[in-house]
């Protein structure tokens, strides 16, 4: 709790009675959940008082993999309150049922007077809540009455358009819609029922809709048709152009009932294109017989996917919408940077919105924002919320969808709590209030004094918030695992990081206990958290806390450097970026574009090139050797990860400079662009960091010297930039009273020294333009601008794999790695491991060779697809080290090239890209 | 040279030199584009001209000779030095401490420039510790009889300071003008190195391209850390394709991927930075010298705590499919038991059958040497008896505990292995063992059988305590003992196998009857003979544990120890084999 003045207090040593009364320090929880948020709540409990907490300690984050034992026992205070499972949750409905069975048992015979499941997959699970409220304990979180409404889609979407919240528009129930059509009313149907001989008994009590439907089932069950395709057609056209009267811009898809894997379904632009759709898809569906069930869903195809949500807070009788997040920027159903969105932060931005495009955009975003407040207000009242919970939508353009509740806390929660405090006032006294910063301490309180709490005011923290996932992934944000922590450098000012207590050091010696990213549970690591006065210093504390991190270890990959490169991407373009769900993958393939090119990119190469072009004379040879490093360490720097080279592009590109045709023209000075470059591959100088991490002494000089050469000569003269650039090209001095003629030429040849060999910095933009990458772009109503080569699936596809080249086979044959006995199956009573025919993973367990009563299990570093096993009952033989086990096709065959080839192509790519050809 | 940039502190001063001198004035010649790096309104001509009297020469070549070292070989080799990504000997002095070295031998050599390698005193968090480090940047590195004395006396000065070495190796090795000279150079500074071995220990760090005496001289040291993209060697490949005809390339022939199989080097990192981190990390485990013990950290978690995590593990391991004959990585047992559950392996790459480790129980430093079966089964083969002895040998030279966790089912054996000499390598881990005295305890956590089990620490090699768990199989064979304790049970059932043939039963019933029986032997001798109860009966174990309890038992025997136990050098007769 957050005092008048700004002070961190508990409820208990308030002087106000009325806060008192709020008291939390009866609670004794168990957090059954793992990641960020177990160690956040840990966090959160202490500081709000209760009396004591207690954990689950899972098999896999103890005993499974070494170096990962959870982290957040190194500062544990309660000892006794460790509570060992197998796991979390149960695989299957069985193991589930068990699982709830075993937290129960633990939480009732500990004691434990509340449950908080985070944001844990058992957290909005109604049976699990409803078997917690059974018990007597209080589920820290919504109650299953609202999970078991709100958390079923279809239930959720029915509630919705009762209370007219805007769902994506359809039908569900097309055969029956026509059935009545056809029919009329009541009567009609019971005449249709009986001309085919069916028994069918009106039912008064439900729509006209709903009998129609119980008599197609009759129909079904008889093979009798009372629908047909023509009748279907026309209704379909008719619901269609019901649609397109609203949202005339869209395309509209039919998807048979029973379809799947895009058999059965077809998305129609127009009128005419309706009759011929549904015949299809019945005709690919074969329900074209008669009789056959031919109901297909109508929905509203939405193109333009954005993710957002409002997060709610309620106790049942009051709702109150906290603002929206924008999750749009994820992969794979996986969230990576959730940005707050706000009505204040809306208001500023349109009113500072240079064009009238941009304005018109976050105009209609305001609009959306505010309608998605109210109804999700509307529905989380109607469901009877009574913690918190966040109301998902798509958005496109100005129409929102609502998609469901989730009635927990999420992930992305703390970029809310950036924006939006709580303000709770005394009613019987305006003078008496608190703040409540954490949506979790709001959980607590919620779940003890829930109906006593009056409605609080959302009070306006920051402008902006955003959160950045850091993930155990690789550079095509596939889950990486096995790496090994080493070192992770503290948080720095206005960065908040739940990182499961991983930065927990030792506390005997104070040294950073290494820890294995196993990758039992799911890739994420850390999430990490800042805020800002607009979202432009919101985003630029984020990239400048990437930059900063260090995060070393061995085998280690994490996206670190893909959300570098992404936020410095949108710092170029506009911070008020609207991407869609499917951005992400679209910038992947942009930046697999990159990598491309410059795996081939041989900067010494280069740079010896340009020598011979400028052999100017001894006097510059010297100057230019000098200049070495400093020009050429940063671009490999940058050129050894596309990712960062990404966001260098995007964040420079058209300020630093343009193209005119394939020619790159500066729009700065080079001297300048190179200082960028240091600053942004964090290597500038600074005083705390050790000299491999900054630019070599030596460079540092010249940089220095070069950099004020320039402010200098432009202080001395008073001259304008674009008029001392000019007269140095020209060579006249262009202010002889300032300047004596002896000092200007010795300018000239500080012009020409610092200016030298500088033209290699062009190979970035070049390489971006050749790769396809800088392409990529926002336009003016902020939406992304993606070339074909980055949206059509099958170059993604490509594209993307050029980030992380998997793992290849030397040869067609896995042998045995040692001598022994050799087994197919771990028991006698198992089926064999893998068979012929059988694709196995990279690392996935083959067979078995036992060394002195030994069983190892044997697997290999790529993937591929056993063709014949040479060991067909064969259990308990021996084997002999490098005896083929089986016959394999390797995913990826190693294409072996000679080093003579490697060098030629990268000579070419290289040289390419100082003489513009075409590759 | 101004007189503030002597005031202004060691590092500045490097800085400042550069810019100096390295900024020249261009010179102007006709008719010519000209180039300079250099801005003309902060450089003005000639202004040097305040009074110069006798004091300020001396002041002068005083400066120039205290910065001569710090410049090493000129700007021009430093960019090339930093140009291969290696940083120089000044700079990775500031990434081990930002406290300013104390340089000892400053301008030692001919030229004045300190001899191509710089010997000094740091001060790391509070402890005192030797370093040298070559300057690539000055002959590339190179040694002659002058830097090799004066290398030699830094490490004398550490052996008898007592103080911890690190030696950071950058260098191409003997300077081949010197002659015999670069020889004699070595020479001293292996004798210096070999004589402080097992007086303090030592960390040898090898960056860049190092070989011959750049090789050997470091490998004498306690500990190598090798970085990616070095070599170190014999000779380069250069000289291997001359002499041998090989076509190698310098990773291949010396890299980190070569030595850390090997078993050269210790450890193996990202880069320098990460050498250095890690040689920092490691140091925290070892003791100044062999007469105090490594660094006590009191710990704040429990020695007594029940440690539910064992208990689990061996439930789950035991009781899968495989039972009893199920693999598991054994340090997956030893964070359960370590303070906060940190370790520090060496030599994590390769012949991983056998773990060697740091950890602390109850805040003492502990040498750690188990078993571990997710590999290999465990087996003792000739790698991981190397690994095993070395560590067996440092802990025992620097009064560092000992703790062995045993589950192996013997030395390996077959042709490879006694090919390669496994008889004498097995014998080295043995003698190792035997000749340990510092406190030293035992747990048989599964198998401990034949050969292993008395070599492995046992009671008679000198253990102070031997434990077991109630998992453990103690017995002078592995299951295939069964042929020679049940000799004459066999014998019948195959006797009765022939004999129901003779009488006419189908040969499958036959066998099947036969296997039945020898089954059945099996499984009598698992359970008669493999576990500790004629271990416990002879008293060649102490006691039985449960699980759950080896922290406690283990933590309390070790601190126990400790307070008898009185840090000492090594004394007594040498033995004929290390």
């Amino acid at each position: 709790m957050i005092t008048q003045d700004g002070k961190v207090q508990k409820f208990n040593e308030s002087e106000s009675k009325w806060i008192q009364s709020f008291d939390l320090s009866s609670i004794k929880c168990l957090i059954v959940c793992r990641g960020p948020v177990r160690k956040e709540a840990m966090d959160v409990f202490d500081e709000i008082g209760i009396q004591e907490y207690g954990i689950l300690l899972s098999e896999k984050d103890s005993i499974v993999y070494p170096m990962t034992l959870a982290p957040e026992l190194r500062s544990f205070r309660f000892k006794e309150n460790i509570h060992r499972v197998p796991d979390y949750m149960g695989a299957g409905q069985e193991e589930k049922i068990k699982r709830i069975g075993e937290i129960i048992q633990i939480a009732k015979s500990n004691y434990y007077t509340h449950i908080f499941a985070g944001y844990g997959f058992m957290a909005e699970d109604a049976e699990f809540i409803e078997a917690i409220e059974k018990a007597g304990i209080t589920f820290m979180g919504p109650s299953s009455h609202v999970a078991r409404q709100a958390g079923a889609k279809d239930q959720a979407k029915k509630i919705a358009r009762q209370l007219k919240v805007s769902v994506t528009p359809g039908v569900d129930n097309i055969s029956a819609l026509a059935l009545v059509r056809k029919a009329k009313n009541e009567e009609g149907l019971k005449k249709i029922a009986k001309d085919n001989g069916l028994d069918f008994k009106l039912n008064a009590k439900v729509s006209l809709e709903e009998n129609a439907e119980t008599l197609l089932e009759l129909s079904y069950a008889a093979t009798k048709e009372l629908v047909t395709v023509v009748d279907l057609q026309e209704e379909a056209l008719s619901e269609s152009k019901k649609i397109w009267e609203k949202f005339s811009k869209n395309r509209i898809r039919y998807k048979y009932i029973g379809g799947g894997g895009g058999k059965g379904q077809r998305v129609v632009k127009g009128a005419d294109e309706v009759k011929n759709a549904v015949m299809e898809i019945l005709a690919e569906s074969k329900v074209l017989s008669p009789g056959s069930n031919r109901n297909f869903l109508i929905e509203l195809n939405i193109e333009n996917t954005r993710h957002n949500e409002i997060q709610l807070i309620g106790n049942g009788d009051w709702v109150l919408a906290l603002g929206g997040r924008d999750c749009s920027l994820q992969m794979h159903e996986q969230k990576l940077l959730e940005l707050s969105n706000t009505q204040e932060l809306l208001q500023d931005e349109i009113k500072n919105a240079a064009s009238p495009a941009k304005k018109a955009s976050l105009k209609g975003d305001l609009k959306v924002l505010t309608e998605m407040e109210e109804q999700s207000e509307v529905f989380g009242k109607a469901v009877g919320l009574n913690s918190v919970s966040t109301f998902e939508s798509i958005v496109e353009g100005e129409n929102h969808f609502f998609m469901e509740m989730n009635t927990r806390i999420q992930v992305e929660h703390r970029v809310t709590e950036m924006a939006y405090k709580l303000k709770f006032t005394n009613p019987e006294n305006k003078k008496e209030f608190f703040y409540i910063e954490s949506l979790i301490e709001a959980m607590a309180l919620l779940s003890l004094h829930g109906k006593r709490l009056p409605k609080p005011e959302r009070v306006l923290r920051n402008i902006s918030g955003g959160e950045v996932r850091i993930n155990a992934t690789n550079q095509s944000l596939q889950p990486h695992a096995g790496g090994v922590i080493h070192n992770w450098s503290a948080p720095i000012d206005h960065e908040i990081r739940d990182d499961q207590g991983i930065g927990i050091l030792d506390p005997d010696t104070g040294l950073f206990i290494h820890y294995r990213l196993a990758g039992a549970y799911d890739s994420n690591i850390a999430l990490v958290v800042s805020y800002g006065e607009s979202r432009r210093e919101n985003l630029e504390r984020l990239a400048h806390i990437l930059k900063t991190t260090v995060l070393r270890g061995q085998d280690l990959q994490t996206n670190l450097p893909m959300h570098y490169g992404l936020i410095n991407w949108i710092l170029g373009k506009d911070v008020m970026f609207k991407p869609n769900t499917r951005f992400m993958l679209s910038y992947l393939a942009a930046v697999g574009a990159l990598a491309e090119v410059i795996k081939d990119v041989d900067v010494d190469l280069i740079w010896e090139h340009l020598k011979k072009e400028a052999a100017d004379n001894k006097e510059a040879a010297k100057v230019r050797a000098r200049k070495y490093t400093l020009l050429t360490r940063p671009l490999k720097a940058l050129l050894s990860q596309p990712h960062t080279l990404a966001g260098f592009l995007g964040r420079y590109h058209g300020k630093s400079w343009t193209f005119s045709g394939n020619d790159v023209v500066f729009q700065k000075n080079t001297l300048e662009i190179l200082n960028d470059l240091y600053v942004y591959l964090n290597l500038e100088d600074t005083a705390e960091k050790d000299p491999c991490h900054k630019i070599w002494d030596h460079d540092l000089v010249i940089l220095k010297e070069g950099l004020s050469f320039y402010e200098d000569l432009k202080t001395q003269t008073g001259l304008e930039c674009s008029v001392v650039k000019e007269a140095l090209i020209s060579g006249k001095n262009p202010s002889p009273k300032e300047i004596s003629e002896d000092v200007w030429k010795h300018c000239q040849a500080a012009h020409h020294g610092f200016q030298l060999a500088n033209d290699i910095l062009k190979i970035i933009p070049t390489i971006g333009k050749i790769s396809g990458f800088l392409d990529l772009d926002i336009d003016e109503k902020l939406d992304a601008v993606i070339p074909e080569k980055f949206t059509n699936t099958e170059s993604i596809h490509t594209l993307v794999k050029k980030l992380t080249p998997p793992p290849k086979a030397k040869s067609d044959e896995i042998v045995a790695p040692m001598g022994g006995m050799f087994y197919s199956r771990e028991a006698p009573d198992r089926p064999p491991m893998i068979k012929a025919g059988d694709h196995f993973e990279t690392g996935q367990a083959l067979f078995i060779i036992e060394v002195m009563k030994m069983f190892n299990r044997i697997s290999v570093p790529f993937s591929g697809t056993i063709v014949s096993c040479c060991m067909e009952d064969a259990d308990g033989k021996i084997v002999t080290k490098a005896q083929p086990i089986f016959k394999i096709r390797p995913d990826e065959m190693i294409k072996e090239e000679t080093e003579e080839e490697i060098q030629i192509r990268r000579k070419k790519v290289s040289l390419s890209l100082i003489h513009q050809e075409k590759i | 040279m101004p007189e503030s940039l002597i005031l202004t502190g060691y590092f500045s001063y490097h800085l400042a030199f550069l810019k100096y001198f390295d900024l020249a004035k261009p010179a102007f010649m006709e008719n010519n584009k000209h180039s300079s790096l250099k801005n003309p309104f902060t450089h003005s001509e000639g202004s040097h001209t305040k009074p110069h009297g006798l004091y300020e020469s001396a002041l002068d070549m005083g400066n120039q000779l205290i910065e001569r070292p710090l410049h090493g070989g000129g700007v021009d080799r430093i960019q090339v030095q930093h140009s291969k990504d290696r940083m120089t000997v000044w700079e990775r002095i500031k990434v081990l401490t930002d406290k300013e070295p104390n340089i000892y031998y400053q301008n030692w050599g001919t030229n004045l420039d300190g001899a191509s390698l710089v010997t000094g005193i740091l001060k790391v968090g509070n402890r005192d510790v030797a370093i040298y480090g070559h300057d690539f940047t000055l002959r590339a590195g190179s040694m002659d009889a002058t830097n090799g004395s004066k290398l030699a006396r830094l490490i004398l000065m550490a052996g008898e300071h007592g103080i911890p070495l690190i030696g950071m190796n950058d260098s191409a090795g003997a300077y081949v003008p010197a002659g015999v000279g670069g020889l004699d150079g070595y020479s001293e500074a292996f004798t210096a190195l070999r004589k402080i071995s097992g007086v303090v220990p030592s960390i040898m760090l090898m960056f860049g391209f190092n070989a011959g005496g750049g090789s050997y001289l470091p490998r004498q040291g306690s500990f190598m850390i090798q970085c990616e993209n070095t070599f170190f060697g014999l000779t380069g490949p250069g000289v291997v394709k001359t002499v041998l005809g090989e076509d190698i390339s310098a990773d291949d022939l010396g890299g980190p991927k070569v030595h850390s199989q090997s078993g050269v080097v210790d450890l193996v990192t990202n880069d320098e930075y990460g050498s250095l981190k890690r040689a920092l990390r490691l140091l925290s485990y070892l003791p100044d010298n062999n007469r105090t013990f490594a660094p006590f950290t009191p710990t704040s978690d429990p020695i007594d705590r029940f440690t539910y995590e064992e208990e689990i593990l061996f439930r789950k391991t035991f009781n899968s499919p495989t039972g009893m004959n199920t693999p598991f990585d054994i340090t997956l047992f030893l964070q359960q038991i370590t303070d906060n559950g940190a370790y520090f392996e060496l030599q994590p790459t390769r012949a991983r059958n056998l773990i060697t480790a740091f950890g602390r129980m109850g805040g003492h430093v502990v040498g750690f040497v188990a078993n571990n079966s997710a590999v290999s089964s465990g087996q003792i083969d000739i790698g991981a008896a190397r690994k095993g002895t070395r560590f067996v040998r440092f802990c025992n030279l620097y009064n560092i505990p000992m703790i062995f966790l045993e589950d192996t089912t013997g030395f390996l054996p077959g042709k490879e292995q006694e090919h390669g000499g496994i008889v004498e390598e097995g014998r080295r881990l043995l003698d190792s063992i035997i000749d340990l005295r510092t406190p030293r305890l035992t747990l048989i956590i599964r198998n401990a059988f034949g050969g292993a089990y008395a070599t492995f620490n046992s009671y008679f090699t000198g253990a102070d305590v031997v434990y077991t768990l109630p998992t453990a199989r103690i017995a002078v064979m592995g299951p295939a003992g069964k042929d020679y304790v049940y000799k004459d049970e066999i014998q019948e059932l195959n006797r009765a196998y022939k004999e129901n043939i003779k009488n006419g039963m189908p040969e499958a019933e036959a066998r099947k009857t036969r296997d039945a029986g020898l089954a059945a032997l099996s499984q009598r001798y698992e359970r008669e003979l493999m576990n500790p109860k004629e271990a416990l009966s002879l008293g060649s174990v102490s006691s039985v544990i449960r699980p759950g309890t080896s922290r406690k038992v283990l933590g309390n025997m070790i601190t126990y120890l400790m307070s008898k136990y009185q840090p000492s050098p090594m004394t007594g007769v040498q033995r004929e084999f290390e």
